[in-house]
């Protein structure tokens, strides 16, 4: 039977580090405000900072860096393709966050006259950028848990949010599905919070493992396609991230170079030197993983990251960073391949095709109050394009809780349609009662090797055509999707969300006729990037068919 | 095995079933132990290992890529 619950003025979408952030504001912006966290696992660990993070990328601090600066050094990261109110409203706001997360117990360090210690990043070193970073500590994730706690938030665990209900362009409330009790519920909101994370399962790795993959695997793609079905604009989603890995465990391989670690070639030499393959245009980082995939695409692969000549502070300060925070099992790796930071060389690759709004720039397009186009659906975190990481989805976070839950006071009585609840739940509940037919582990790793052969790229007209087709395929076998209990029938609705993200990269990625961020979308057919045409974004929604309708829209400010 | 459960220290309280960011585990039926029931989906973060209250719980990697 359908439960239906009580009507909140806001949900939020996702216990991570924006939905934290995004309920806490809420709360705090109207204390009588119902306001319900909905996450597939834990508000104490899910997301993708389970076990900490050891640094904020970004922060904005007073005497020490300026917002304008941030702005300029994101949008040229980004080649023009960006919000520009996102990334500022992001910067103007971090400083206050940083003071808060102290407030609560998150650990920053200070010099001697107590000043905040910033560094900057391997990317940021060339001089000309001022985007600053500062160290963390602390088990993050229980803070947060313990501050929403605290304002008597309420938590709706073990239940992945599998729609967005809307009727005449407004939110009415979402579908959640409670994999313990094997059932669909229906939750009335006034207004909903997408913060649900990147797209983490979006290519296969190159050790074939499904959930071996770079960012956290819980996090499936679930915020495009949530929003997408509900009618949100989406964009940047031809723009597929690739990440610096430590190869095989696929953990962050950039640290190493922050800490003043090489990358050399399996014949010892430095390559970053080399000026770049004519047909790709280049900066930052895209030089950097342009680069690593040259040496292994010509045959001077393995690439390695060389940290014999960092001192032994470097190599214990790494050491700290790489095992004690994020996922600390890191450590078992190295043991296991007796590999020693500082005496042995280690290897790194790039990790499979990610999309993430927040290490990337692809996502829910949002304004500088977290808004998207529909009323009353809001956007944070990895889930919008922002290109600001962890400190952008704090700051979009409370930014959205705020903005929601003034939304909610002035909206009507939210309801969501009968027959809209009856058709998801139809949806959501049909591969239990299968007896036989497709397992979604199986779906998803055919799925997935198609998004490595297809949608990634190299791209092509013809290419991406293909991929279409076999997309097509695809779709039409979701309905032979058999999920053996709740575990399953989530991963049945995660499967589908991938599908989901495959149909708007592809669409957004023929859409672009040109070739802009590097390896992120390089079209074989159009090899130049053209600026004059195409400094503007491919937006994706999805269209009166169902599928993926693509248009383009001018980057307004900067 | 490349998430263990020591099923003498395991005292069912359900704290890894209650936190695994992926849904890795579950209480034993018949038990009311923890086993890692999911393992599969394990992204080897440690949060389990982290908060189990006993000690009980091993994460490896998994043989693919360890």
């Amino acid at each position: 039977m359908d439960r239906l619950m009580e009507s909140v003025d806001v949900a939020v979408v996702g216990g991570g580090a924006a939905g934290c952030l995004a309920a806490i504001a809420a709360k705090e912006s109207r204390p009588d405000a119902e306001v319900a966290m909905v996450e597939k696992a834990s508000v104490r660990r899910g997301g993708s900072i389970a076990c900490g993070m050891d640094a904020i990328n970004v922060v904005v601090i007073p005497g020490i860096s300026l917002v304008e600066d941030l702005v300029r050094a994101q949008m040229s990261a980004a080649q023009g393709i960006l919000v520009p109110a996102v990334v500022r409203a992001v910067g103007e706001e971090s400083f206050k966050v940083l003071q808060d997360l102290e407030s609560w117990g998150v650990e920053f360090p200070h010099d001697e006259k107590g000043g905040y210690r910033t560094f900057k990043q391997w990317s940021a070193r060339d001089a000309a950028s001022a985007v600053t970073s500062i160290s963390m500590a602390g088990d993050l994730k229980l803070i947060l848990d313990r501050e929403v706690k605290k304002r008597g938030i309420q938590k709706i665990e073990h239940a992945p949010v599998t729609t967005v209900f809307t009727s005449e362009g407004r939110v009415t409330g979402l579908g959640a599905f409670d994999i313990r009790r094997e059932e669909f519920f229906a939750l009335p909101a006034k207004s909903v919070i997408l913060a649900a994370g990147s797209g983490a399962r979006f290519g296969l790795p190159e050790t074939g493992v499904l959930h071996g993959v770079f960012d956290c695997p819980a996090c499936a793609g679930d915020s495009y396609s949530l929003g997408y079905r509900a009618g949100a604009q989406l964009v940047n989603m031809e723009c597929v991230k690739h990440y610096i890995t430590v190869r095989y465990f696929n953990g962050p391989g950039l640290a190493p170079l922050s800490y003043g670690g090489k990358l050399i070639n399996a014949f010892g030499q430095a390559f970053l030197e080399r000026p770049s393959s004519s047909s790709l245009e280049l900066n930052n980082f895209m030089d950097l993983f342009s680069a690593i995939l040259r040496e292994y695409q010509e045959g001077r692969g393995p690439v390695y990251i060389d940290t014999r000549h960092l001192s032994r502070e470097a190599t214990e300060e790494l050491e700290r960073c790489f095992f004690t925070t994020e996922r600390p099992t890191f450590k078992k790796f190295f043991e296991k391949r007796k590999i020693k930071i500082g005496r042995d060389l280690i290897e790194a690759n790039l990790s499979e095709p990610v999309l993430c709004g927040g290490h990337g720039i692809n996502g829910l397009k949002v304004n500088g109050l977290a808004e998207t186009n529909v009323s009353g659906l809001y956007g944070a975190g990895d889930a919008a394009a922002n290109a600001t990481s962890l400190m952008g989805a704090f700051v979009l976070g409370r930014i959205a809780g705020r903005e929601a839950v003034k939304y909610a006071a002035t909206a009507g009585a939210a309801t969501p349609k009968r027959e809209e609840v009856e058709a998801e739940r139809e949806r959501v509940l049909a591969p239990l009662r299968k007896s036989e037919g497709i397992p979604p582990a199986l779906l998803e790793r055919k799925l997935r090797t198609t998004i490595n052969q297809y949608v990634d790229n190299p791209k092509s007209e013809p290419k991406l055509r293909a991929a279409q087709e076999r997309l097509a395929c695809l779709r039409k076998d979701v309905s032979f999707l058999k999920a053996a209990d709740g575990h399953e029938a989530m991963k049945a609705v995660e499967v589908q969300a991938i599908l989901d993200c495959a149909e708007m990269v592809t669409a957004a990625s023929l859409e672009r006729k040109e070739s802009r961020w590097g390896i992120y979308h390089y079209r074989v057919d159009y090899p130049k990037r053209d600026d004059d045409q195409w400094r503007k974004f491919v937006v994706v929604q999805q269209g009166e068919d169902g599928k993926p309708s693509v248009s383009t829209q001018p980057v307004v400010g900067g | 095995m490349q998430v263990r459960v020591d099923s003498k220290q395991c005292n069912g309280c359900g704290i890894c079933a209650e936190i695994c960011p992926c849904d890795v585990f579950r209480l034993e039926e018949r038990t009311g132990l923890a086993e890692a029931r999911y393992e599969v989906d394990c992204w080897y973060c440690g949060a389990c290992e982290m908060d189990c209250p006993t000690r009980a719980i091993r994460v490896d990697l998994p043989y693919l890529l360890s």
